[in-house]
């Protein structure tokens, strides 16, 4: 990953966010990683992100979060077109592993699933080819 | 007819067809109801006299005059069907006291001109079934919340603390890591175990209230709930220093003993863990009546609700701030707990000045 590449992590955890963040700087040290609490709070920072033309490369989001929960963010981020999604992966990440088999409504992009805990690996896989 | 030894035989017979019909009918466990095509009520069994308080004098009368006391609105309406369709009709209906039963009318059939001339209706009282489908339903509802809790409120920690566990081992194997980081490490730890402690004794409540739905006519005496949800938390008040006062102006109540201190257990827990930092928490517990609920008020002087945030904190996923420790389940379990009584839980709150919570249980005062 290049070095002055970013990561959004979208989660209410604050602990599993600081697990993330230390994994992503141990993949690759110069990674900016920041993050919110839930869906309406990375909208408002991706709004800004746009206007700088500094959007992440990387969006990792929960999905059970109090406030805009992880599908309405990506159907929102859909609908509102702030990301290029050949320059931007988005990540849903949650403990219930059901999820996977969500059936996507067509306005929506091509989204992976990832269960949580993301691994090192995972983690890797994800951001190494951005 | 005449004295004719054929026609005393075809009377005697006949007497004792309708001695038969009779006895049945009045040995009918069944509440049930003939009403001719002029919709007047021609007889009843005497099951359906007590069920619908119909006393003799009732036969003859218009189904108008009587439709009363089988507190079903729409029977009148229904009965017309039946008579109109020449076809039966089978429904689950609850009287206006709240009583369940399946009502069959059928049509009752002048079998030589093929048509309907009033109706035969049935009652089964099925509300032993209705309690046990909602007792299931209950039990389904908790079902999802423990899965829903084991998910979101327990694999999310545990995998946390397992990170974190491992971030420690590498930081002492290299040695090269700062205090300072291992002391963040381990207040992340510190909070990872307490909000699964605090899942597990959310859950643990559910349990223990489930299993008391057996005593669920036992009176429960609120003083005494009340000092041993104190009792419970006795660590927290003595550490916040909250002064916790109770006003007991209806002494019991007809709810089973561990729903109802769970209820009081998680909301006088709430009003400390949400205290406000610029004073000493003050917590008041009342109970009292009004007609026929019973209301117990949790208030307090803590850091208040956000008027947006007033219904999303009985939600699933509510945790509204972050620094305080806290599943977010407690809440949503002490609705569904309320709701399962029939009852229901309201709050009132002013930032920074605190909020009240009340619950109102629906208590008849005859009620045992």
């Amino acid at each position: 990953m290049d070095p002055n590449k970013k990561v959004l992590l979208v989660d209410d955890d604050s602990v599993y966010i600081f697990i993330l963040t230390r994994l992503l700087r141990k993949h690759s040290p110069l990674v900016e990683v920041v993050s919110a609490k839930e869906g309406t709070e990375a909208l408002a920072m991706l709004k800004r992100d746009a206007e700088m033309g500094a959007l992440p490369q990387v969006i990792i989001t929960d999905i059970e979060m109090p406030g805009m929960n992880g599908l309405d963010f990506i159907k929102e981020l859909a609908k509102l077109g702030l990301v290029d999604y050949r320059h931007t992966k988005v990540i849903l990440n949650s403990g219930k592993a059901s999820y996977s088999n969500l059936n996507w409504p067509a306005e929506v992009p091509s989204v992976a699933f990832f269960p949580k805990p993301l691994t090192l690996e995972t983690l890797a896989g994800i951001v190494g080819y951005v | 007819m005449g004295n004719s030894p054929g026609n005393t035989y075809k009377l005697d017979k006949l007497t004792e067809l309708n001695e038969e019909l009779e006895n049945y009918f009045s040995n009918t466990i069944i509440p049930q109801l003939f009403v001719d095509g002029d919709m007047i009520l021609r007889k009843f069994t005497p099951a359906a006299m007590t069920h619908f308080k119909l006393s003799d004098s009732d036969v003859g009368r218009h189904i108008d005059e009587v439709s009363n006391n089988i507190r079903f609105p729409t029977i009148i309406e229904n009965i017309h069907e039946v008579i109109g369709s020449n076809k039966s009709l089978e429904k689950e209906i609850q009287t206006t006291d709240n009583v369940w039963y399946q009502m069959n009318i059928l049509p009752y059939i002048v079998r030589r001109e093929n048509r309907s001339n009033g109706v035969i209706i049935t009652f089964i009282d099925i509300n032993d079934r209705i309690q046990i489908l909602k007792g299931y339903e209950r039990l389904n509802r908790n079902h999802e919340v423990v899965i829903h809790a084991l998910y979101h409120d327990i694999k999310g920690p545990m995998s946390n603390i397992e990170a974190l566990v491992n971030i420690m081992d590498e930081a002492m194997g290299e040695g090269g890591n700062s205090e300072a980081e291992a002391k963040e490490v381990m207040e992340m730890l510190k909070l990872s175990v307490a909000k699964l402690r605090e899942t597990v004794e959310d859950l643990v409540d559910i349990g223990e209230a489930e299993m008391d739905f057996a005593n669920a006519t036992e009176r429960v005496n609120f003083g005494n709930v009340i000092e041993d949800a104190i009792l419970s938390l006795k660590d927290k008040i003595t550490e916040s220093e909250a002064k916790i006062t109770s006003e007991i102006r209806e002494a019991e109540i007809g709810i089973p003993r561990k729903t109802i201190r769970s209820i009081i257990y998680n909301l006088l827990g709430n009003a400390i863990k949400y205290r406000s930092p610029e004073r000493l928490p003050e917590v008041l517990i009342r109970t009292e009546r009004a007609n026929d609920t019973v209301v117990l008020t949790v208030r307090d002087n803590g850091m208040g609700i956000l008027e947006d945030k007033k219904e999303a904190i009985f939600a699933r996923y509510t945790r509204l701030r972050d620094d305080v420790e806290g599943s977010g389940i407690g809440l949503f379990i002490v609705k569904n707990m309320v709701e399962d009584t029939g009852g229901r839980i309201e709050v009132e709150s002013t930032v920074g000045e605190g909020s009240t919570f009340r619950v109102y249980f629906r208590q008849n005062p005859t009620q045992k």
